[in-house]
């Protein structure tokens, strides 16, 4: 767990260093490889190990062990402030090193961490406390005298008493996440309960567990080089060592066998960008009625995305999960609001760009328009989509009840062995069907204009001939293949005829791999190196 | 815990009650509470009196308590139902925090309202651009519905 981190004995610490040294120079080693194999890299049609690894929940919880008590011995902090910071942060050790030794003081504020020596009589509360005068023995909150033992308080020293402080910790795990920025009982103290506060508080096993785990939850999904894998059930992590921008789509895939997009954590679209998958499968949603009532009601927190249900009172939100507060109805931060920005009424104001009646009709026109544009493309999606599947079911034929395979090999008397090209082919018949569904999606959104022109031809051309190719491969591999599996019809195969097939198959699997290997790498560059070569035409 | 706790704010109500506002148990429930303000001295709300619903969640001091005006107030942080949009009752609530200073809290708004956060954006444009507009609105629904 991501609690358990020791700060008492000197040789876990070495441990962890060396450790820590270890990954650090993995991950340059990793990005020299990645240097000189960019272009391969950039190729690769399905996910390649050397961008990412796969880690279980174990390990990656030793490295945000390692990553808080690196941070620790380098600010000097507590392995629990460190790890307060390192949240704040995002993990991101970088950013928080770089502010931490510029304003120090700043960043403490910000993150609720007091200075040890602080006076404590300053940092007071005034008369916040409901009887008034400071009586240490009376608890502020259920009003009852204790024991000093009975009363506790954080460096602040504002007291209540423990009671009283376990069911405001506990309260506040079982809100969510943001107990891990729980701050002071005290309305006007900013201190931080930091982890170690929290687990002396809490002695309920299962909130525990469930803070230990929020603790696990923040390193991987606020972390930007880790990201659960999306595989239902499955809890493994995977880090890429590189992260590419924003909208720029990663496949990986998770020791589990489940292959996903690192970037958007959906299926792997490629060479569709992942706001054209997003866009595009709202489009297709059949939930029509549920997708209408999600845009209706919800929006995405701009800053952490979480879709937020509006439930109560004004415009002013606070996100409850990163607490950033922002206005409802423009999405921008709750800061800008205000005398100094104009007012909150620029909120309200309709920005209107066409004001002619006219535009109501044309624009119907347009959308009739464009529906056929989008029926094109959509029919295609889907055709590949199905297609996709079906070649599914094809390759669990090959094992399974049916068992082809075993049958082929006895009817035409070939090991088993020799026959690993066959569901070869069947799975690159998989992935290029996925592969050319998303350049039906790609061409729709890239070529919206008239002013496309060439490229569009070009897309086109490089889409037609991929789809030649894969439709070929995809005859051959259900088609031609069944004159091997029907024992009857055996009777005449001959070896020759058998090996003909063989080489058939094989040649137009790497044909095809090629083929679309060219075509996301060309897509996915813009189309840029066709223009050079063949801009004049 | 909860009833230990609002017997205890109501002794202390009884004991050394807020100048201008009241409140107690709305029947037997102790958990549901009535509470009066008085409008402001130098707000558009004075000579009124404001009936207030307070609901006690079961968790109460750990969740802040439900608070919403009976009496229609013309204010740009109260709305028709008369929620109330005041940060103490949400995101700021703190159970260091007890029902007279929620309701001391409420009084202020009514003196100080707060536009930039308003809960009828209607209401607070007309305080900003128009505050004779605002405070004659407000002093006739104070006259029509909180004084009988």
């Amino acid at each position: 767990m991501l609690s358990a981190v020791s700060v008492s004995s000197g040789g876990e610490d070495d441990s962890f260093d060396s450790e820590e040294d270890l990954m650090f120079s993995d991950l340059s080693s990793e990005e020299d490889t990645l240097m000189t194999t960019e272009d391969a890299e950039h190729i690769a049609g399905s996910a390649r190990k050397s961008v990412f690894e796969c880690l279980d929940e174990a390990s990656v919880s030793r490295k945000a062990e390692a990553l808080v008590v690196q941070t620790s011995s380098l600010l000097s902090l507590s392995t629990h402030e460190a790890k307060a910071l390192l949240r704040f942060y995002k993990w991101d050790e970088n950013r928080l090193n770089d502010e931490w030794f510029s304003e120090e003081a700043k960043v403490r504020d910000k993150v609720g961490l007091l200075l040890e020596d602080r006076d404590k009589a300053s940092g007071e509360g005034t008369s916040t406390s409901a009887q008034g005068a400071v009586d240490p023995s009376l608890c502020g909150i259920c009003f009852e005298n204790f024991p000093e033992d009975d009363m506790f308080a954080m460096e602040c020293g504002h007291g209540f008493c423990r009671s009283c402080w376990n069911s405001y910790s506990q309260t506040a795990i079982d809100e969510g996440p943001s107990c891990l920025q729980l701050r002071c009982i005290q309305p006007s103290c900013n201190k931080l309960v930091t982890e170690d506060v929290m687990l002396s508080l809490v002695q309920d096993a299962a909130r525990r567990d469930k803070y230990k785990q929020f603790w696990l939850r923040s390193f991987v999904e606020e972390s930007r080089k880790l990201k659960w894998c999306t595989a239902p059930g499955c809890s493994m992590v995977l880090k890429c060592f590189d992260c590419p921008a924003s909208d720029t789509p990663l496949d990986v895939r998770c020791d589990c066998g489940h292959l996903f997009c690192f970037t958007c954590g959906e299926e792997t679209h490629r060479p569709a960008t992942c706001s054209m998958r997003e866009k595009w499968v709202i489009k297709n949603s059949a939930e029509s009625e549920n997708l209408n009532w999600i845009l209706a009601n919800s929006k995405p927190c701009p800053k952490c995305k979480r879709p937020i249900e509006k439930n109560y009172g004004c415009m002013h939100m606070t996100c409850a999960v990163c607490k950033h507060e922002f206005c409802w109805l423009c999405l921008g931060a709750w800061s800008e609001h205000g005398e100094r920005t104009g007012g909150f009424y620029s909120c309200n104001k309709y920005k209107s760009k066409d004001k002619s009646r006219g535009a109501d009709r044309k624009r119907r026109d347009f959308a009739r328009a464009s529906l056929e544009r989008y029926m094109h493309y959509f029919e295609r999606w889907n055709a590949n989509k199905a297609s996709c599947s079906k070649a599914r079911e094809t390759l669990d034929r090959f094992r399974g009840l049916e068992d082809l395979l075993t049958q082929v090999s006895t009817n035409t008397r070939t090991p088993m062995s020799q026959l690993a090209f066959i569901p070869e082919a069947c799975k690159q018949v998989i992935e290029c069907r996925k592969t050319l569904m998303w350049t039906y999606t790609y061409g729709y959104y890239n070529f919206d204009k008239e002013k496309a022109g060439n490229m569009k031809e070009f897309f086109e051309f490089l889409q037609g001939d991929a789809e030649y190719s894969l439709e070929l491969l995809h005859n051959c591999v259900e088609v031609d293949l069944h004159k091997f599996v029907d024992a009857e019809n055996c009777g005449d195969v001959s070896k020759g005829e058998f090996n003909e097939f063989r080489s058939k198959l094989t040649g137009l699997t790497k044909v095809t791999r090629d083929y679309f290997e060219k075509l996301v790498f060309e897509l996915e560059n813009g189309l840029e190196e066709i223009k050079a070569r063949y801009g004049s035409v | 815990m909860a009833s230990k706790r609002i017997q205890k704010e109501l002794q202390d109500l009884q004991k050394d009650p807020p100048t201008s506002c009241s409140a107690g148990p709305a029947g037997e429930d102790l958990f549901h509470w009535q509470a009066t303000i008085m409008g402001p001295q130098d707000s558009p709300y004075q000579g009124g009196v404001f009936f207030i619903a307070i609901h006690f969640p079961p968790d109460y001091p750990f969740k802040p308590p439900k608070v919403n005006f009976q009496t229609k107030v013309y204010h740009p942080n109260v709305n028709s139902q008369g929620s109330i949009c005041l940060d103490i009752l949400k995101e700021q609530w703190s159970p260091a925090l007890t029902i007279s200073k929620v309701l001391l809290s409420i009084c202020s708004l009514l003196t100080d309202p707060n536009p930039d956060d308003p809960l009828v954006p209607e209401i607070a444009h007309i305080y900003k651009t128009d505050r004779q507009r605002y405070e004659e609105t407000a002093r006739e629904w104070t006259r029509k519905y909180a004084m009988s």
